[in-house]
Order: structure tokens, then sequence, then C-alpha cells
């Protein structure tokens, strides 16, 4: 039996169930902007629709890495084109995660000064952190996403997180 | 650390969209997609698929490749071939020359066919040595060369129209005959002017054109004295045998006609003044013989059209040599003007207008 392949607003919408949440979540957290977080992941599911509708050929073979891989090419050119805020303008400007019922304040510190302190590592560290952690890829799925070998995100987790740790035991410095 | 990536895992748990958010975003998506006019929401129709798939070969890089060595090939092989057709005696392409001209005789199945390209490479050989001749190169070696396999040639020719005449098909022996007897003619003309303009020459390298000249014109002798005896032939062929024969010959005679303007058209501006005359003289008889020769045709004179027909093509053939020989010259002096001295052999030292 052939295996027909779905439209590509059928297969989108599909795709948009199951990963609209995970995008969201990975752009939100390297812009830290809900707003903007939405409106990368909305650009993304745009230009994977137009990927998919122009081109017969070009099936997409894993959706989820292809939409990561769009999001993240979206979110290194929104930082290319406008330097990230800063943390503390963001909290006075009322940064909120989006929490709805936060069930225990001393949980809460720790993930505040995580963020905190997630901000302040360099980019290229930060990328594979949230990917790993936040959107639950293997270091496989981000060699893939990222274009390098597993064995350099693998290093590089290591070195981010062990970055997260050092700055954490300095208080934040 | 282990609290580290717990925390960053707990932390994106917390952070999802609302439904309404989902919805919304989603409705944004569809509506600007819809909206965008390089977006179609649907699977291609196959024409478009095709259009699409002709489009993405157009612009692929290996069909760029594929274009770029179908153009490097086809010219390189237009500049071999170009060199080989133009290659005279003691040129490095010269013998892939007389090479492919055996090829194309050896592929050519019918006696006519054959005799008609023995002709033409007889009268190749004449304008290689006409050529060699008016650019001071034709030393002796060559000159045998070309005495020997001229002569080769025409032989052949003659032998294949006796075959053909006596084995009962005359028109067909006819039409070679009369291209040989009506090229020599012409040719004969053209080897005189430029053999006397050799001989006249203050510095000229000794080896003239004499002894091809004599060649030729016993063979044009020899070729005139089959052409009668074919022409008898026919003659005495039923009148439906004549006729066609006539009909061949005028049809030969008005493609003559034809290729005389043509040149005289594209060559205008090259030619001396005293050559297009020349030319055009021998055209306007040539239109005159042949306007008789359909004439008789039609009054079942047969043996009539013929000949008018054969005086046709023997004028037409005498121009069209006249201004081959008149453009090579006047690309010859265009070149000696540019740089190494003139030629002995100019515009004006050849008189065979008359």
């Amino acid at each position: 039996m052939v295996d027909r392949p779905l439209p590509p607003d059928e297969e989108l919408a599909e795709a948009y169930g199951k990963y609209a949440d995970a995008i969201f979540r990975h752009c939100y957290f390297r812009v830290f902007d809900r707003e903007r977080g939405k409106e990368l992941m909305q650009e993304t599911f745009m230009r994977a629709w137009t990927y998919v509708s122009n081109s017969e050929k070009r099936k997409v073979q894993n959706m989820r890495a292809f939409l990561y891989r769009i999001a993240n090419n979206l979110i290194v050119d929104e930082v290319r084109k406008k330097k990230e805020l800063s943390l503390d303008e963001l909290q006075k400007s009322g940064w909120d995660p989006g929490y709805d019922g936060v069930t225990e304040m001393q949980k809460r510190v720790e993930q505040n000064k995580i963020f905190a302190l997630l901000h302040k590592v360099p980019r290229e560290y930060r990328e594979v952190l949230v990917m790993r952690y936040i959107d639950g890829l293997t270091p496989a799925d981000i060699a893939g996403i990222l274009g390098e070998s597993p064995n350099a995100i693998s290093v590089r987790l290591h070195r981010g997180i062990k970055q997260l740790h050092a700055m954490m035991g300095r208080g934040g410095k | 650390m282990e609290h580290i990536t717990t925390a960053l895992r707990e932390a994106g748990k917390d952070v999802v969209l609302s439904h309404e958010e989902r919805e919304d975003v989603w409705k944004r998506i569809r509506r600007s997609v819809h909206t965008r006019h390089d977006v179609v929401d649907r699977r291609k129709l196959p024409w478009e698929r095709f259009i699409g798939s002709v489009y993405h070969l157009l612009y692929s890089q290996t069909f760029a490749l594929g274009a770029f060595v179908i153009v490097a090939f086809a010219s390189l092989s237009f500049s071999v071939t170009t060199a080989v057709s133009a290659a005279l005696p003691g040129d490095s392409f010269y013998p892939m020359k007389i090479g492919l001209e055996d090829v194309a005789s050896s592929m050519r199945w019918s006696e006519k066919s054959r005799g008609v390209w023995e002709a033409e490479r007889a009268v190749r050989r004449l304008e290689e040595a006409e050529i060699l001749a008016t650019n001071d190169k034709l030393d002796a070696g060559k000159r045998e060369f070309i005495r020997t396999t001229f002569g080769r040639h025409w032989q052949e020719a003659q032998k294949l129209a006796s075959g053909l005449s006596t084995g009962g098909d005359a028109p067909s022996a006819s039409a070679i005959v009369d291209e040989l007897d009506s090229t020599m003619r012409a040719h004969v003309m053209v080897l005189s002017a430029v053999n006397d303009a050799m001989e006249e020459a203050p510095y000229h390298s000794g080896s003239t054109l004499q002894p091809l000249l004599e060649d030729v014109q016993e063979a044009s002798e020899s070729v005139y004295r089959s052409r009668r005896e074919v022409t008898d032939a026919v003659r005495l062929a039923n009148g439906t045998g004549m006729r066609t024969a006539a009909q061949e010959r005028i049809h030969t005679a008005t493609r003559s006609l034809e290729e005389t303007r043509w040149l005289l058209r594209t060559g205008s501006g090259r030619y001396a003044t005293g050559i297009v005359s020349a030319v055009e003289a021998r055209g306007q008889f040539a239109v005159r013989m042949l306007t008789h020769a359909k004439q008789y045709v039609r009054h079942e004179d047969s043996a009539s059209a013929l000949d008018s027909a054969y005086l046709a093509l023997q004028a037409l053939e005498e121009g069209r040599v006249l201004l081959r020989m008149e453009l090579r010259t006047h690309k010859e002096s265009t070149q000696s003007s540019t740089g190494s001295g003139a030629s002995f052999v100019g515009r004006e030292s050849v008189d065979v207008t008359q």
C-alpha cells in the first residue's frame, strides 16, 4: 500500500498540534520575550508551510528537526538585528515567563536564579542548553539541527552546565 | 550540577501556550499563508508539477554544467570542422580532410551520387591549387599531389558516368558529366589567369601551374567528349528519358542561378565592379537560356532544352567561380594590407572577366 503524503495544510496542522509548544518554548528561552517568542513561532510555521507547499519533491523527512532549524535561523537573525534585552530590563518591565499558579516558592526562586544566569551564559552554550534541557532534544537531534557533530554538542553542553554551576557558586557574578 | 538541569527541565514545562493563544496563532498563520501569492494551499496539478520540474531543471547546477559541456563540445567541434574543411595540402588537418572525404565516398551507395561526389572532389582539388597558387605556396610537391588526386577523381567520375550511360541510365550519367564539364571549363579559365599572373610576377617561387593547367585542359576536353556522347545517348533514348534529363538539367541550372544570386547578395561590397558586371552578364544569359529551355520542354523539344539548359549551367558556373576567386583575393589583400606585404596576385592582376 502506498503511503500517500498529506496535503501541506494537513501536514502543517498536524505538526502545529505536536510541536507548537516546543517551538514556542525554544523561541521564548532564546529571546526571553513571550510575545516575541509567539511571533517567532508563528513565522517558523509560516515558512515551513511555504516550503512544503512550493516543493513537491523536497519532502521533509523530519518535521521536528526542520521546524527547529527554521526557528533557530530566525532567532540568529533576530539576535543579529537587535541586541538582546538585559534580564534586569525585562524584569523591570514586568518579565513573566507565563506561570499560571506557582506552587512552590522555593522552586520559583531557584528557577528565576537559573534563568538569570542562563541569560548571562554565552549564546553558543545557551542555545544547546535550551535545546537539551528545556526542549528535551537529544544531542544527536541538536547536532542535526545545528549541523554539527554530536560530540561537539555534548562537549558544549558539558561546558555550559559547568559554567552555570560556576556562576551559581559565585553568586551569579 | 543535577539541580541545574532539573531546574531547567522544570522551567520548560511551565512555559506553554494557552488554548486561546494556540488557536489565535494558528488562525494568523493560515490567514497570512493564504494571502501570500507564492503559497498554494493545495497539491499542484500535473502540468504545474511539470512546469515546476522543468524550472528546477533549468536552474540546477547539473543542467548548467551539462549545457556548458555541450556548448564547449559544439564550439570545439565547429572549430575543428571549419579548420578541417578549410585545410590545404601541407596543413596538419589536411590528412583528416581527405580521410573524411573517403568516408563520405564509402557512404554513397548509388553510382550517380558517387559520380557526383567524385566530380566534386576533383573540383575541390582545383580550388585548393588556386588558393595555394594565389598565396604563392604551391611548391612542386603539392602541385604533383594535386595533379595525381585530381586525375584520380575526375577519371573515376567519368568512369561512373560511362557505366551509367552504357547501363541505360543516360539522365544520371548526364548529371555527372554536366557537373564535371561546366566546373572544369570555369576552372580552366581561372587557372589560366592565375598561371599567367604567376609567370609575370617579378619574384615567384619558380613553380608554375602549367602542368596542372595542361592536365585540367586535357581532362576538360575528355569530359566534353563524354558529355557529347552521353547527350547523344539521351537523345537516342526514348522521349520520356530525354525529357527527364532536360528537366533535371533545368532544375540544376535554376539552383545554380539561385546560388549565384545569393553569392552576389552576401558578398556585396567585396567584389570589384568588373567582376560584378561579368557575373551579372552571365546571369542574364543564363536566365535567357533557361527560359528557352523551359519553352522547348513545353513544345516537346527535349534535345534543344538540354542544350539550352547546359549553356545556362556553364555560364552560371563561370560566374560562381569568378565570385569565389574574387572573395579569396579580397580576403588575401585585406590580410596583406594589415601586415606581411602584398600578394603577387592582386585584384587587378587576374583578368578573367571576359
